[in-house]
């Protein structure tokens, strides 16, 4: 085969291989999976640190309020927010915040209390003293749910994930309605940030936090201009940060460097793409004229 | 009516009682409502759609009593809220019946990708099998392995099927996309125009923002001071706050005044066009 059949470096470099890519792409990911010792220094991004600093204030200004985390994630965004999930129960943990789990999605029922009970021991937390599972709603009731919360916690949820009346936790004592909550963090794929928002935010002013995909984040950048929400912790980026800010490192240290290789590799397909496709372009036109 | 929808064990039969009571009133109400001349159905589920929207409505906008923080709506919203997950549940067994439907036709016709419609099926079968008997005989011993004479219970079958399958299958489905979004972005970002030069630099610049390979390009800036304002995470942080944030506040205004025409709309029943001139 020809050079000119085959076409020139210039539009070879415009057509790589789709399987070229997948291959390159995979290896981008797995190198620095298998290498943890090439690690890149974070450097936290500000709606981290607004995030840290939040959950910061809220353990100091009001540690007797309960925590609600909210989490609507589930298999298919768990590379990110399970360990943006760990990162965060790991600071509510070592501030020694109360705190509520509630899902709103089959899967996540028991994903996210997985973590929590995991870490439990390694902080002292116990179950119904310090932390509590709220239990599973179906997505369709999550405005109903979200809305009845704000005037009475207890009769809205009733029941914990183990059948028993949340009443009759120690955890519970004195956690009435949304005035009782110190902080909701919303860990989520979907646009749910806009009901905590618009039905108990606002109805309390009680601090949100926003712990989205990376996909969804810049969604959130409005509400945190408005001071409605408190900090984004975006995507597998966002645990890498907080894991920072937290001097503690998991996956999300890992993930990161992962995902800093991947970035790394699409950018540079990207110049490559365009450097063919510019170089093309002018020959063309010196041609043609 | 509180009572009757109160948390019962899903065992016994208080909980069945209930429960054959409850799909009796349903399969009622739908044959009245199928009996009813077409107009009459018509405004039956107008009004209901009506008062369902202005119990929302007023609990919102009415005053609440200052010591209580309450109106006298609010205690009745359990009520309402039950009610909806009632009427939610019934709309997906519809749905199941329906997706039922459309397979086993396709199955019976042995029309192009039969094959899945199996697939399909069976695996829906299976895991509505296993999960209802996960409900009520979680412990009960379903095999025990011949070489190992280890125990299976449903809980064990069931948790294979949900965690082993459906949660990796779906983590895979989702892993895949970062394939394609790999390829699709290589192929996309020309610069073909202003605009999509306009793109794809802004595009780079947040993606570089993002990598500590790219942080690391621009870290012999200072952090302070006027040249700080070249260090990549400060770019990136200005086209996410100074100029994406307005830009989806614009969007967001646009979809809000939509969704406010649409629900006024839905709630006064005079919305037309699909799914709501078909005969009900």
């Amino acid at each position: 085969m020809t050079t000119s059949e085959k076409g020139s470096v210039w539009a070879r470099m415009q057509r790589v291989d789709r399987r070229v890519i997948y291959v390159l792409l995979l290896l981008s990911i797995i190198i620095p999976m298998l290498l943890p010792q090439v690690e890149f220094p974070i450097l936290p991004s500000q709606q981290s640190k607004d995030f840290y600093t939040g959950i910061e204030n809220v353990a100091e200004k009001t540690p007797a309020k309960i925590v609600i985390v909210d989490g609507f994630w589930a298999s298919g965004t768990r590379g990110e927010q399970q360990w943006q999930t760990q990162a965060i129960f790991t600071h509510l943990m070592k501030r020694h915040l109360k705190f509520a789990m509630l899902s709103f999605d089959t899967q996540n029922k028991t994903l996210m209390p997985a973590i929590a009970d995991k870490l439990a021991p390694q902080f002292g937390y116990e179950y119904g003293r310090d932390y509590i599972n709220f239990g599973y709603r179906p997505n369709s009731v999550f405005q109903q749910t979200v809305k009845g919360m704000v005037n009475d916690i207890p009769g809205t949820i009733k029941k914990d994930a183990r059948a028993q009346p949340i009443a009759s936790y120690p955890i519970m004592n004195g956690i009435k309605d949304s005035k009782d909550v110190g902080a909701v963090i919303d860990i989520t794929p979907v646009s749910s940030v806009g009901v905590w928002i618009g039905l108990f935010q606002g109805a309390s002013q009680t601090p949100l936090f926003y712990a989205p995909t990376a996909v969804m984040a810049p969604e959130g950048y409005p509400y945190l201009d408005s001071g409605q929400i408190s900090g984004i912790l975006t995507g597998v980026k966002g645990a890498g940060d907080y894991e920072q800010l937290l001097k503690t490192k998991s996956f999300g240290t890992q993930a990161t460097s992962a995902l800093s290789f991947v970035y790394a590799l699409i950018i540079l397909l990207v110049i490559v793409g365009n450097i063919g496709y510019f170089i093309e372009r002018s020959n063309t036109r010196k041609v043609n004229a | 009516m509180h009572s009757f929808f109160a948390a019962i064990p899903h065992h016994g039969p208080e909980y069945f009682g209930k429960l054959i009571i409850g799909l009796l009133i349903v399969l009622a109400i739908l044959g009245l409502l199928h009996a009813a001349p077409k107009q009459s159905r018509r405004a039956i589920i107008a009004v209901f759609t009506f008062l369902g929207g202005l119990f929302y409505f007023l609990e919102f906008f009415l005053p609440v009593d200052p010591k209580t923080n309450k109106n006298f709506l609010t205690g009745q919203q359990e009520f309402v809220a039950q009610l909806s997950a009632v009427i939610g549940a019934y709309a997906i067994g519809l749905g199941v019946v329906s997706l039922g439907q459309y397979h086993a036709k396709i199955i019976s016709r042995k029309r192009e990708g039969w094959g899945n419609s199996v697939v399909l099926v069976i695996a829906a079968l299976i895991m509505f099998t296993f999960s209802i008997l996960n409900e009520y005989h979680a412990k009960t011993v379903l095999f025990t392995d011949p070489f190992q004479h280890h125990t299976q219970d449903i809980h064990g079958v069931f948790l294979v099927l949900f965690e082993g399958g459906l949660a990796k299958l779906d983590a895979a489905t989702f892993a895949l996309i970062a394939f394609f979004i790999a390829s699709a972005s290589y192929r996309a970002f020309r610069i073909r125009s202003v605009e999509s030069s306009l793109l794809m630099i802004a595009a780079l610049i947040v993606m570089l923002a993002s990598t500590t390979i790219g942080t690391a390009l621009t870290n012999w800036l200072p952090t302070e001071g006027p040249q700080a304002n070249f260090r990549i995470e400060h770019i990136s942080e200005w086209l996410l706050t100074r100029l994406n944030s307005p830009a989806q506040r614009g969007i967001v205004f646009g979809l809000e005044v939509g969704a406010l025409a649409t629900s006024l709309r839905l709630w006064l029943s005079l919305e037309r066009g699909a799914y709501f001139d078909a005969e009900v």
